[in-house]
């Protein structure tokens, strides 16, 4: 046996996946060859490390929270039933043209009757410049420029947000990771409100804005994906390289963007609606086992 | 589900709740060494499982269960990363934090976690596919059987895959130190 042909087979020959016969070649070639034994104690180390990494266990509470969700979907799934199948069949040919037709004809009547609503028309909350946002370079930008002729405050508190804005969900003081709000920037434009918040180690800055409820291209976002599973109202969007969040409540709508995953954003989104309809502000902060 | 009856006659909701209860740390563990993030493994594991209850009428054999909901697994969390990569996030935490400051921690137990956020550091560099079949093997003791009805390949597939996954892994261990 040659050295490549060895090699090829040390994974099964380590994991005692291999014939009778093969162990046997294999057996012989490794006492014979040094640069092969080599490469076999490099994998059984492999092996033994991975093994040895150490097992997570998340703290009960997210287990509930898990076992909450699924009985949700469990309760959508049994509304979503199928009904009784009918005492007739088309025969299926018969039944495959007429449901395309079906389709086609559901199709046209969607796109003709049913157009997605036309936004509101107030004045846009431009989407600043991420980056010349964070140095602050005001009235270098015409988009900024027209925005400092309304209205905008540069380093408040969050109380003062809260007054300015009108914001009924507030920004959390602090993310999970021990992440601290550090300081707050607001902009109005028309019925339109923003803030831009920047958490310490600068890893983190969310926009949030409000404005009466339309469409979230207002914020220079386009919506990319379907709304999660958890709001039929939200949508997802994505604006100036990041990832973004827009639902409605009531009389108002609201979009927060943020550079963190989907994961993220919804966490710190459910958690604010929550604080929202509690009347409380939610604060996140790292519990033992991680959950929150 | 309802209270639909599986062939034993057995609640199908029943034998989800199992399936659950002995499958959700595996899963969990997993998908954190997939992605490297905690909060993101949690809600990754969730999806699992709602997929998951979603088809689980479609599940033919029980004795599949665990092959068939790892297979869940690879593809939510070949999603999610395939996903990261398209749209690269920040994240709030790295798996590797340092111990919270308090007690002083024992020397072997430092040692330990600094190998393991090494490790861990080590399986994020390689493609996923390849960290997926190291995590199947050799921290999750599946057969090879077992790996190819997840991968969806033939058992030979897995062996040679498998093979290279560990040299690589087993280079970058030795480029690391």
């Amino acid at each position: 046996m040659w050295c490549f042909h060895c090699r090829r087979r040390l994974a099964p020959y380590i994991d005692g996946a291999l014939a009778e016969g093969e162990i046997r070649k294999v057996d012989r070639h490794l006492n014979a060859c040094a640069r092969c034994r080599q490469e076999r104690d490099r994998q059984l180390a492999v092996s033994a490390a991975l093994r040895s990494l150490p097992e997570v266990a998340p703290g009960p509470a997210v287990w509930q929270a898990m076992e909450a969700v699924l009985d949700m979907e469990k309760r959508r799934s049994v509304k979503a039933a199928p009904l009784a199948r009918p005492g007739w069949v088309l025969p299926k040919r018969i039944a495959g043209a007429a449901a395309l037709a079906l389709a086609i004809i559901a199709g046209v009547l969607i796109t003709e009757i049913w157009i997605a609503p036309q936004p509101v028309l107030i004045k846009p909350a431009y989407a600043l410049d991420y980056g010349m946002f964070l140095d602050g370079i005001a009235g270098q930008s015409s988009q900024w420029e027209q925005f400092a002729r309304e209205y905008a405050f540069h380093g408040v508190s969050l109380e003062e947000a809260r007054r300015a804005t009108g914001f009924a969900l507030l920004a959390p003081q602090e993310l999970p990771g021990g992440l601290a709000l550090e300081s707050v920037h607001l902009l109005k434009s028309g019925c339109c409100r923003a803030a831009a918040l920047k958490y310490s180690s600068g890893r983190v800055f969310l926009y949030l804005f409000q404005q009466p409820p339309g469409h979230p291209a207002f914020f220079g976002g386009r919506k990319v994906a379907q709304a999660p599973r958890w709001c039929d109202s939200c949508k997802w969007i994505r604006a100036r390289g990041c990832q973004g969040l827009y639902w409605e409540e009531g009389d108002r709508g609201f979009v927060i963007i943020a550079n963190l995953s989907e994961q993220e954003l919804t966490r710190i989104v459910m958690a604010l609606r929550a604080a929202s309809t509690s009347g409380q502000v939610q604060r996140f902060g790292r519990q033992e086992g991680g959950d929150q | 589900m309802g209270g639909a009856s599986t062939p034993t006659g057995r609640s199908q909701a029943t034998d989800f709740e199992e399936l659950f209860q002995k499958y959700r740390q595996a899963v969990f563990n997993l998908l954190l060494r997939m992605t490297g993030n905690y909060d993101g493994a949690i809600d990754l594991t969730q999806d699992v499982f709602v997929r998951a209850l979603r088809a689980w009428p479609t599940l033919r054999d029980p004795g599949q269960a665990r092959t068939w909901l790892f297979r869940i697994a690879r593809n939510v969390a070949l999603r999610s990363l395939d996903n990261q990569r398209r749209h690269p996030t920040s994240s709030l935490e790295d798996l590797d934090e340092t111990p919270a400051s308090g007690a002083p921690a024992l020397d072997d137990e430092l040692l330990r976690k600094e190998r393991a956020a090494a490790l861990q550091r080590a399986l994020n560099s390689l493609p996923a596919e390849t960290r997926l079949i190291l995590l199947l093997r050799d921290k999750e003791g599946m057969e090879y059987s077992e790996i190819a009805q997840v991968l969806g390949c033939s058992q030979g597939t897995v062996a040679s895959r498998l093979n290279r996954a560990r040299r690589r892994l087993g280079r970058k261990l030795e480029q690391m130190r």
